[in-house]
């Protein structure tokens, strides 16, 4: 596979702030790859690098092989699309995404072939003369995407560009986005600290912290085997238990033994965290054929529709949140019933 | 907090109210304005259909000043020279400020209020004093100029054409306006998200393209504004050219001014005045129409 970006060891500090911290990664072509953390974590200043507008203080950043330290963003096969998007507020649509082409002194019906073409993939045709403050979110976004794309970068920058969208618009634009990505088979860097959309789009998710890598998976990878409580816990709210292992049962203070998939390689008494994901933790009034189950308390219930939400308290006074189903008035518990829970072995994994 | 909502409701209801009361609000500068504006107007737009017999003001309605303007060329010839010295002073502003502005928006690493503070610092002074040095101190026969060079060894004679002439009157004017319109521009220049210049840079182009076709076009209100601002009242300008100019530096507003003072000639006067006001009008309202700027910018 050929790699289109790769970092190795990159560092980037701001005074005495590391807001980078050593990271190195590859990224094939075609790939729709995430960078997805909290706020805060390096993520932004990463993609700036990949662009050009940061210098890494240490470290190299390669594109299609060739280093770029030297490579001022004018001169670099990436665009990035900003997280305000950036449109210019004096030209209209045409002009702002020809605006490239003509920087490069395309033919002028080579231009205008490239950027209707572009707004055909967006499905906005007829919009040239439009200036930027008629347009909608949702046609900005659009605009914003294409105007990068159309001069066939080797590789496109999103800096969390569905931030200022409603959740509906958004929605709809993690399909669409996910769409021209497969329409035009570019190379995707897409910077983002919501989880969702990281997991829908991604072909390769890098889950960032503090400036580091934490890791890189596609994200069935990180949704089900997260390799630290951080990623269990930020990516799908996982329920955690601590506790020491020892041949195939992990002891928790307070309660109790917990069966988990044999780890031959994790020493005995080593304290190992237990990540179960809500929704494949059961919930009821008696639970059968379960490798563990415990007592417990509702204490929240919150009805979402399709699915019902339940935080329950267990006898060592942790709260565990239950995401089930819902499947019909009589069968929601409601908060202060003693109910079971409980999850076979395979359901649960173990962080080392 | 509720005491808060009610004060702010009836301020409220008061704006709401009618029509009254944004009359009531505007009246102040209405006044103002009609008295201190308007009726001088007025009465120049009569007073130029008057005649003069002896020291007379004559009440009447003739055209004889506006015939006497449009068949004698000295007078639309000399503003025609005004207007292009005034051309000069805005075109040699705003060189000058266009750059000091993007500076202090852009570049400088100090506080760019301090700077601009400092900037302002020149008004500190009132203009006739300023203009007073430059004529007796400066350019004068045995001004600061006409010593140093003559010290130096590099003159004999103290030199005479440094002074009472256009060119003069264009300098001293730029240098008294540059100052003051790189504010305008600033402003202009500070509202540009510095993301778009960004954008523009990730796009492929090159520091002055991006110059050319993003920050310019972007601060062209700005500029604008600093044209209006030295352009009108240098077409206008009197003290200046009275002070340093000569007889090659005389501007169209010193007939103006000669007209109503020693030419005791007011009707006449008042018809140099609406002369300039028209055409004035019509260069700013040529200038707001913007001829366009988008399309220049393309061109470039």
């Amino acid at each position: 596979m050929t790699i289109d970006v790769e970092l190795k060891n990159v560092t980037k500090k701001f005074g005495d702030v590391i807001a980078v911290d050593n990271i190195s990664f590859k990224v094939g072509k075609g790939d729709f790859f995430s960078l997805l953390g909290p706020s805060g974590c390096g993520k932004t200043t990463t993609l700036r690098m990949i662009a050009g507008f940061e210098k890494p203080t240490e470290g190299e950043v390669y594109i299609r092989g060739e280093l770029m330290t030297d490579v001022p963003p004018f001169k670099r096969p990436t665009n990035l699309v900003f997280q305000n998007l950036a449109l210019f507020p004096h030209l209209n649509v045409y002009d702002n995404i020809a605006f490239g082409l003509k920087i490069k002194k395309l033919p002028k019906d080579k231009i205008q072939r490239k950027v209707n073409e572009m707004l055909n993939l967006v499905r906005l045709s007829g919009y040239e003369k439009r200036k930027i403050k008629q347009l909608s979110g949702g046609e900005k976004q659009r605009i914003a995407i294409v105007r990068a794309l159309v001069d066939e970068p080797t590789v496109l920058l999103l800096d969390e560009p569905l931030g200022p969208l409603d959740l509906k618009l958004r929605e709809e634009m993690v399909v669409e986005l996910k769409r021209i990505q497969r329409e035009v088979g570019t190379t995707f860097i897409y910077v983002t600290h919501d989880q969702g959309e990281a997991l829908t789009m991604s072909d390769k998710i890098a889950v960032m912290k503090d400036g580091r890598v934490l890791q890189i998976g596609t994200p069935m990878e990180i949704y089900e085997s997260p390799k630290s409580g951080f990623i269990a816990d930020f990516i799908g709210r996982s329920n955690l238990f601590e506790g020491g292992y020892a041949d195939g049962i992990v002891e928790v203070d307070g309660l109790g033994k917990i069966i988990v998939e044999p780890e031959p390689q994790v020493p005995d008494k080593r304290s190992v965290l237990i990540c179960a994901k809500p929704e494949k933790i059961s919930i009821g009034r008696k639970l059968k054929g379960l490798d563990n189950v415990f007592d417990g308390e509702v204490k929240e219930t919150y009805y979402q529709g399709r699915v019902t939400t339940y935080r329950v308290l267990l006898k060592n006074d942790s709260l565990v949140t239950v995401v089930a189903l819902s499947s019909g008035v009589k069968d929601i518990f409601r908060s202060g019933e003693k109910v079971k829970v409980g999850w076979n072995k395979g359901d649960a994994n173990i962080i080392t | 907090m509720k005491d808060n909502n009610t004060v702010k409701e009836r301020v409220l209801n008061f704006f709401r109210g009618e029509k009254r009361s944004i009359l009531l609000i505007l009246s102040p500068s209405l006044l103002w304005y009609m008295v201190f504006l308007m009726a001088p107007l007025v009465l120049m737009v009569v007073l130029s259909f008057w005649r003069m017999e002896d020291v007379h003001l004559i009440p009447t309605f003739v055209l004889d000043n506006y015939i006497r303007f449009f068949t004698d060329p000295t007078y639309s010839r000399l503003l025609l020279k005004s207007i292009g010295m005034a051309g000069a002073v805005t075109a040699g502003c705003v060189g000058l400020g266009y750059p000091i502005a993007y500076y202090l928006s852009f570049k400088t690493r100090i506080s760019k209020y301090t700077l601009l503070c400092l900037l302002m610092g020149p008004y500190l002074t009132s203009y006739v004093i300023q203009i007073f040095a430059w004529r007796h101190l400066i350019l004068s026969y045995g001004g600061i100029v006409n010593t140093l060079l003559m010290n130096l060894g590099l003159i004999r004679e103290p030199l005479t054409w440094i002074m009472n002439n256009q060119y003069v009157v264009i300098f001293i004017l730029i240098q008294s306006w540059t100052p003051w319109i790189v504010l305008p521009m600033f402003a202009s220049l500070e509202k540009i998200d510095k993301s778009l210049l960004e954008a523009a840079a990730d796009l492929g182009a090159s520091p002055m393209q991006t110059f050319l076709k993003v920050t310019l076009p972007l601060s062209m209100p700005g500029v604008l504004v600093a044209v209006l601002f030295v352009l009108i009242p240098s077409v206008g300008e009197f003290v200046t050219p009275s002070w340093v100019g000569g007889p090659g530096g005389y501007m169209y507003a010193n007939i103006i001014q000669a007209s109503f003072h020693r030419g005791l000639h007011w009707p006449f006067g008042s018809t140099l005045t609406i002369m300039m006001l028209i055409v004035t009008l019509g260069i700013v309202f040529v200038l707001l129409k913007k001829v366009s700027w988008e399309q220049i910018m393309e061109s470039l």
